[in-house]
C-alpha cells in the first residue's frame, strides 16, 4: 500500500477497508432494528398529536372521541360508546369502608377488572385487599396480599382493601412532569391517557400502591369489553401508559354507585357525596369513628375505614 | 464559519484516525451500541414488560444508572473549583478532560431516561408551549431543565477553549469565566435536584430523608474524580509516542545544543518574531533592541535536539520559523507534550524558575529559533502584554503530571471519607432503634421476611467502598498502582452503593408491605451495556479530538 | 497515538492507517463482527418477556353469590305470594334452571336455601287455627326441639345465648301469623324490619341512613333511587350469622418467581423482624 506524497488522498485500499466496516455496521443498525416492524398499529398522527385535554375544544373532543371509538371497533370487533363525563357542581366524593363487614372476598376487585375494561393478562388490578392480623395494628407490613383460604373471613384477621384514595393532597399530581394527571372539580384523580409519557414517577410517588403501569399491550377477551365508556375512566389502554381508580367515572358521574360498591355482598362498602348532609356518607363521618390510612403523610384522602360502631 | 467548519471537519478526521488498538477499542464498542440499539428495539415494540420491572418495582437498572452518571457528570466540577477557584495551575488543562466526562455522562443519562419511557414519542408534551411543562411542581421537570442545560453550558465551554487553542488565540475572559462560575454551581444543582426526586417522596421512608442529598454529592464527588484519574492515565499513556524501543525519543540526534549552528540575533530576527508573536509589538524598540544582547539564533535540522530533560541550562527559546516537538518521559515512556509553532516559546518555565528541564525539546522540521538568556526573558516580561501572553502560554500546555492526579486523589479520599461517615449515619439511626420504622434498609442490610437479594450487594458496596477508603488514607494509594486499585475500588463501590443501594430498596417493599424483589432482565441489561457503550465511545472521540488540539498538533497553524 | 513522522498532519486518514499488519486484523475482525451481529438480528425472534398469565375470572362468578340474597317472607307477602317478579337470577342462572329433587313417595325435597320460603308461602293458620298456641318443647340444656313439621327446614341459630332461640322472642305464640316485639308490639309479617330493630337499633339505624348493607342503585337520588334490602332478604331470621365465602383469585405477580425462590405467604403470626 502506498500513501500519496502529500498524505491527503485516499487510497483504494484503505478506501475499501473503511467502507465495508462501516457498511457492515449499516448493515447490523438497520437489522438491529429489526423488531420494530413489529409494532403494528402503534399510534395514528392524530393520537401523536392530540392535545393536552384541557385544551381540547368541544368539537375536537368530539372527534376525539369518534376517533376512540374507531380504534376499539378496529381491535375488538365491536363499537362501543365513549363519552367525556364532566364533573357534576356541588359534588364531592367520598368513600367509607366499614372494616367489621369487610369478609376478604375480593369481589370488588374483579367487578372492578370487568367494568373497567383492564387487562386480563397481565392481570392488572386497581384494588388490593390486605388480610391484616387482629393485634392493634395498622401497619401494612403486617398484611398479607395473597390469602388463597378456603372459605373468608378467617378467625383472628380483619381484611383492609386499598385502592386510590382521591387525596385531596395528591402526590402524585404534583410530580407529574406533563400534568398528566390532576385532581377534577368532584374529587377523582384522573389521568388523560393519550398525554401520559409513562415516566412512572406518579407510581413512585403514590404512598398507597394505587396506580398501575401498562407494562405491555392490555388484552380484553372482546366479550368482556364493557361498552360503557369514559374518555377519562375505562376505554381501553394501550401500553406505555398509566392507569388506576377512577370511582368508575362512566357510572358516578350518571349517578350511579361504583361496581365495587354494588357488588360488595356484606355491603361494607359505602361511596357518595359529602356536600349532600342527606348522603349515607355524611352520616357515617358524622356519626362513626373513621381513620385514614398513613394520615402522617398529610395527604387527605378522600378514603375512610370506619367500624360499625 | 467556514474556518469553523474546517475546524469540525479536521477533527471529525481525526476521530476516524488510529492504530489498531484504537480501531478495536472503538469498534468493539461500536458492535455493543449495535447490540443496545437492537435490544431497545425489541423494547420499544413489546413493551416494558420485557425489562424486570413491575409496579411493585417500577424503577430498575434505567434509573439506577442514570443516577449515578448524574453525580459522574456533577462531579466534572470537582476539577474546575481548584482550576478557577484556588487558582491551581496543575488541573488546568485537565478541566477540559473533565467537562468532557460531563458531556459524555450527561449523554448517557438522556439516553437512560429515553430508554426508560414508557411513551418516548411523547417526550415533546415536555415541552413548555407546545406542550405542558409542570414547572416549578414536578421535580422531574426541574431535572429536564437543569440536565439540558449542563449540557449546553459544557459543549459551549469546552467547544470554545478548543477552538481558541485550535486559532493559537487566548480565550476571551467574558465569553468562557462567567460561564465556568455558572457551570460550578450548576453541576452542584444537578445532582442535588437529581436527590431531591427522591427526596421529594413523602410515601417512601427510605428516601425522604434530608441526608440522601448530602449522601447523593458525595458518593458522586468520589466516584467522578476516581474515574477521571483513570482516564487521565489512559490519555497519558495513549498520547505517548510508541515508536520503536520505549528508550530515546525518535530520530534524534545526539548533538549537545551548544555544537548547533548559533549566530548572534540581529533586529531582523526580532521583526521576523515580531510577525508571529504580535505582543512583541507592544514592547517598545530600545528594550527590544536591549534584548538582542546575548540573544542566539539557531538554525538546525530536522531532529536536533534542541533542550534535553533534566538538563541545567535556563535559557528561554522562541520559534521563529518551523516546529519544535516537546517530548517528556516518565516512566520508562515518552510522551508528547507540545507542538510548538512559529512566534510560541518553550523553556521559559526553566528561564524563570531556575528548574531543571522538565522535557525535550526536538525539531520536528527544519527550525529556526531564538534564544534568550532568563534576564532577557525577564525584562521582556515587565512589559504587561509580553507577561500576559508568555504566562498564558505556560499555563496552556498538556501536562497530566503525576502531581494533578495526586490533587484529585485528595479530593477522593476526603469525598469518600464523608460519603462512609455519611453511611454510618444512616446505620446508626435505623438500627440503634429497635422500633422498626425503615424496612427497607432492615431488607438491604439484613434481608426481611425470607427476602435477600440485595444483601450480598450492600456489603459488597460497602466492603468496596471502606476498603477504598482505607487505601486511601494510606501512604499506598500515592503510587499509581495503588492509587488505580483505590480509584476502581471506589467506582464499583459507589456505582452499587447508588443502583442497588439507594435506588432499588426505595420499592421493597412496596407502600402497602408487599415483598417483591427486582432482576433485571437479560435484554434489560443489554440496553444499559449499549448505553454504557455509547457513552464511552463519546467521550473516546472527545478525548481523540482534544488531545491533539491541546498539544498543538492539530491547529490552524498546520491546516492544509 | 500512533507512531509518525514529524511533519505530517494529523487528521489525513490514509497516512494513519499504519501499516501495522494488526491493524487489517482488527477491522477484518470487526467486519466479520457486524455482519455476525446483523445476522443474529434479523433471525433470532424477540423472546417475549417472562410475564405471568393468570386464570381469567368468569363474568357469571361475580354474579352469583350464594347465600346473600334471599327472597324474604315479607318480600313474598308483599308480592301476594307471587313470584314472578322477584329476582331468581340474582343466585340462579339463566340457562341452568335448578333441579329439582324428591323422595322416595315422590314427593318435593326442598331446597334448604328455600326453606323458609316455602314455609312462609303456607298460611300458617292452615296447621295452627287462632287462639290455639302450640307448645313448645325443650331438650335438657334448655334449647327449643323443633316441631317434626318444621324438621329440617329451619335451623335454630340466632343468637349466641339460649334466651334468644326460642321460637316465641318474635313469632306470637297466639296468632302463629304474626310476630310480636319483647314489648308485646304485635306486627305483620311485612314489618319484620320493624321486629328486628326492636333489637339491632344501632344497625337499624345505620340501615336507615344507608350505612349498613348492600347497596345498589343512585347515590344522586335526583338522577334515580337507591336501593336496599330489608333484613331478611339477606339475613336468614332464624339462623341471621353469614358463614364465609369462597374468596376470589388474589394479585398476580407481573413476572413469576424462580422456582427455588417460592417464599410462602405470611400468616398473620409472621412478626418476625
Amino acid at each position: 500500500m502506498t500513501s500519496d506524497a502529500t498524505g491527503s488522498g485516499m487510497t483504494r485500499r484503505s478506501f475499501l477497508r473503511a467502507s465495508t466496516v462501516l457498511s457492515a455496521g449499516v448493515a447490523a443498525i438497520a437489522a438491529g432494528l429489526a423488531p420494530l416492524r413489529k409494532i403494528g398499529q402503534f399510534s395514528s398522527v392524530d393520537e401523536f398529536l392530540q392535545k393536552y385535554y384541557k385544551e381540547l375544544t368541544p368539537e375536537e373532543m368530539k372527534a376525539v372521541l369518534a376517533r376512540i371509538e374507531d380504534e376499539v371497533q378496529r381491535q375488538y370487533g365491536i363499537r362501543p360508546h365513549v363519552r367525556d363525563y364532566r364533573p357534576m357542581n356541588g359534588v364531592e366524593f367520598v368513600y367509607a369502608l366499614n372494616l367489621t363487614r369487610c369478609v376478604g372476598c375480593r369481589m370488588c376487585v374483579h367487578a372492578c377488572v370487568a367494568e373497567n375494561n383492564q387487562s386480563r393478562n397481565p392481570e392488572i388490578q386497581y384494588i388490593r385487599v390486605l388480610k391484616m392480623p387482629n393485634d392493634g395494628t395498622f401497619d401494612v407490613d403486617k398484611g398479607d396480599h395473597n390469602y388463597a383460604p378456603k372459605s373468608v373471613p378467617q378467625a383472628g384477621s380483619f381484611y383492609m382493601p386499598v385502592q386510590c384514595h382521591q387525596c385531596k393532597n395528591p402526590p402524585c399530581v404534583k410530580v407529574c412532569p406533563v400534568k398528566a394527571t390532576w385532581q377534577e372539580a368532584d374529587g377523582i384523580t384522573v389521568i388523560d391517557y393519550n398525554w401520559c409519557i409513562g415516566c412512572r414517577y406518579c407510581e413512585a410517588a403514590c404512598p398507597y400502591y394505587a396506580r398501575r403501569f401498562n407494562f405491555t399491550d392490555p388484552s380484553i377477551p372482546p366479550d368482556q369489553l364493557n361498552l360503557n365508556m369514559s374518555y377519562l375512566g375505562n376505554r381501553p389502554r394501550r401500553k406505555g401508559v398509566m392507569e388506576k381508580c377512577h370511582f368508575c367515572i362512566q357510572r358516578t358521574r350518571a349517578g350511579r354507585y361504583p361496581s365495587c360498591v354494588e357488588v360488595c355482598p356484606t355491603g361494607s362498602r359505602k361511596f357518595g357525596n359529602i356536600l349532600d348532609p342527606d348522603s349515607e356518607v355524611s352520616y357515617i363521618l358524622t356519626n362513626k369513628r373513621v381513620l385514614v390510612l398513613k394520615a402522617e403523610l398529610g395527604t387527605l384522602p378522600r378514603f375512610f375505614y370506619y367500624f360499625d360502631i | 464559519m467556514r474556518s469553523y467548519l474546517k475546524f469540525l471537519r479536521r477533527c471529525a478526521g481525526v476521530s476516524l484516525a488510529g492504530d489498531w488498538r484504537y480501531y478495536a477499542w472503538i469498534g468493539g464498542l461500536a458492535a455493543l451500541c449495535v447490540i443496545g440499539l437492537n435490544a431497545y428495539a425489541k423494547q420499544f415494540a413489546a413493551g416494558l414488560e420485557i425489562t424486570g420491572m413491575s409496579d411493585q418495582v417500577s424503577w430498575g437498572v434505567y434509573i439506577a444508572n442514570f443516577t449515578f452518571l448524574v453525580g459522574m457528570a456533577a462531579a466534572a466540577v470537582m476539577l474546575v473549583i481548584p482550576v478557577y477557584i484556588y487558582k491551581n495551575e496543575d488541573l488546568h488543562d485537565l478541566v477540559i478532560f473533565g467537562e468532557l466526562l460531563a458531556v459524555a455522562a450527561i449523554l448517557m443519562c438522556l439516553a437512560f431516561v429515553t430508554v426508560d419511557l414508557g411513551r418516548p414519542d411523547r417526550f415533546w408534551h415536555l415541552i413548555p408551549v407546545i406542550g405542558v411543562f409542570h414547572f416549578p411542581g414536578s421535580m422531574l421537570s426541574w431535572d429536564v431543565l437543569v440536565l439540558n442545560g449542563y449540557l449546553v453550558l459544557n459543549i459551549y465551554i469546552c467547544g470554545y477553549l478548543l477552538y481558541c487553542r485550535y486559532q493559537n488565540r487566548k480565550p476571551a475572559k467574558w465569553f468562557y469565566i462567567p460561564f465556568v462560575f455558572t457551570a460550578i454551581f450548576w453541576a452542584i444543582s444537578i445532582h442535588t435536584v437529581t436527590a431531591f426526586l427522591y427526596v421529594g417522596l413523602g410515601g417512601r421512608p427510605f428516601w425522604n430523608s434530608s441526608i440522601v442529598g448530602p449522601r447523593f454529592l458525595a458518593s458522586a464527588f468520589t466516584a467522578g474524580p476516581a474515574f477521571v484519574i483513570l482516564a487521565l492515565q489512559v490519555v497519558r499513556r495513549a498520547s505517548a509516542s510508541a515508536a520503536g524501543s520505549p528508550g530515546a525519543p525518535p530520530e534524534s540526534n545526539a548533538a549537545a545544543p551548544q555544537r548547533l549552528m548559533h549566530r548572534a540575533a540581529t533586529a531582523a530576527d526580532l521583526e521576523l518574531l515580531a510577525v508571529c508573536l504580535p505582543e512583541l509589538e507592544s514592547v517598545p524598540q530600545e528594550e527590544r533592541r536591549a534584548c538582542l544582547a546575548g540573544a542566539t539564533v539557531l538554525d538546525v535540522a530536522a531532529g536536533d535536539v534542541l533542550l534535553r530533560q533534566g538538563s541545567k541550562d535556563n535559557d528561554a527559546f522562541f520559534v521563529l520559523k518551523g516546529r519544535v516537538v516537546v517530548r517528556r518521559e516518565e516512566g520508562g515512556r515518552f510522551r508528547t507534550t507540545r507542538n510548538i509553532g512559529p512566534g510560541e516559546q518553550f523553556g521559559e518555565v526553566s528561564a524563570l524558575a531556575g528548574t531543571p528541564r522538565a522535557a525535550t525539546a526536538t525539531a520536528a522540521e527544519p527550525t529556526r529559533v531564538l534564544r534568550l538568556p532568563q534576564e532577557s526573558l525577564r525584562s521582556l516580561m515587565r512589559n504587561p502584554k509580553m507577561n500576559e501572553i508568555i504566562t498564558w502560554r505556560m499555563g496552556e500546555r498538556l501536562m497530566i503530571s503525576d502531581r494533578s492526579l495526586l490533587i484529585l486523589r485528595a479530593i477522593v479520599q476526603v469525598s469518600m471519607i464523608i460519603n462512609v461517615f455519611l453511611l454510618a449515619n444512616e446505620i446508626f439511626t435505623e438500627f440503634y432503634n429497635s422500633n422498626v420504622q425503615d424496612v427497607s434498609w432492615r431488607y438491604l442490610v439484613l434481608g426481611l421476611h425470607g427476602h435477600h437479594a440485595l444483601v450480598p450487594w450492600f456489603w459488597t458496596a460497602a466492603t468496596l467502598n471502606i476498603g477504598a477508603m482505607v487505601v486511601l488514607m494510606l501512604p499506598l494509594s500515592r503510587r499509581l498502582t495503588g492509587l488505580n486499585v483505590a480509584c476502581v475500588m471506589c467506582i464499583f463501590g459507589i456505582w452499587i452503593e447508588k443502583g442497588m443501594g439507594l435506588v432499588i430498596p426505595g420499592f421493597i417493599p412496596t407502600p402497602l408491605g408487599e415483598m417483591v424483589e427486582y432482576v433485571p432482565s437479560l435484554n434489560e441489561t443489554l440496553v444499559c451495556a449499549g448505553i454504557w457503550a455509547f457513552g464511552l465511545l463519546c467521550f473516546t472521540i472527545f478525548l481523540r479530538m482534544s488531545v491533539p488540539i491541546l498539544q498543538g498538533e492539530l491547529s490552524r497553524a498546520n491546516e492544509t | 497515538m500512533t507512531s509518525r513522522g514529524p511533519g505530517q498532519p494529523l487528521d489525513s486518514v490514509p497516512s494513519r492507517l499504519n501499516p501495522n499488519p494488526n491493524t487489517s486484523i482488527v477491522l477484518t475482525v470487526l467486519t466479520a463482527g457486524f455482519v455476525v451481529l446483523a445476522y443474529a438480528f434479523a433471525r433470532v425472534p424477540a423472546r417475549p418477556g417472562l410475564v405471568s398469565r393468570p386464570p381469567l375470572v368468569s363474568r357469571e362468578a361475580l354474579a352469583i353469590t350464594p347465600g346473600t340474597v334471599r327472597v324474604s317472607a315479607a318480600e313474598l307477602i308483599r308480592s301476594g305470594g307471587d313470584v314472578s317478579g322477584l329476582d331468581c337470577y340474582a343466585c340462579h342462572h339463566k340457562d341452568s334452571p335448578p333441579e329439582i329433587k324428591y323422595d322416595a313417595e315422590h314427593r318435593i325435597v326442598l331446597p334448604k336455601e328455600h326453606a323458609d320460603l316455602i314455609i312462609s308461602m303456607r298460611n300458617c293458620s292452615e296447621c295452627h287455627p287462632p287462639n290455639d298456641p302450640v307448645k313448645l318443647d325443650y331438650d335438657a340444656s334448655g334449647n327449643v326441639i323443633v316441631p317434626e313439621a318444621h324438621k329440617g327446614l329451619l335451623a335454630m341459630a340466632h343468637g349466641h345465648t339460649l334466651r334468644n332461640n326460642n321460637c316465641y322472642n318474635c313469632h306470637d305464640r297466639d296468632q302463629l301469623d304474626q310476630l310480636h316485639t319483647p314489648e308485646g308490639v304485635v306486627l305483620k309479617f311485612e314489618q319484620a324490619t320493624l321486629l328486628c330493630a326492636s333489637c339491632h337499633g344501632p344497625t337499624y339505624r345505620d340501615w336507615m341512613a344507608g350505612a349498613h348493607g348492600r347497596t345498589s342503585g343512585y347515590w344522586d337520588r335526583k338522577a334515580g333511587p337507591m336501593r336496599r334490602e330489608e333484613c331478611a332478604s339477606c339475613h336468614d331470621p332464624h339462623a341471621p350469622a353469614f358463614t364465609g365465602l369462597i374468596p376470589m383469585p388474589g394479585p398476580h405477580l407481573l413476572h413469576p418467581l424462580p422456582q427455588q425462590r417460592q417464599v410462602p405467604p405470611r400468616g398473620p403470626d409472621d412478626h418476625d423482624l
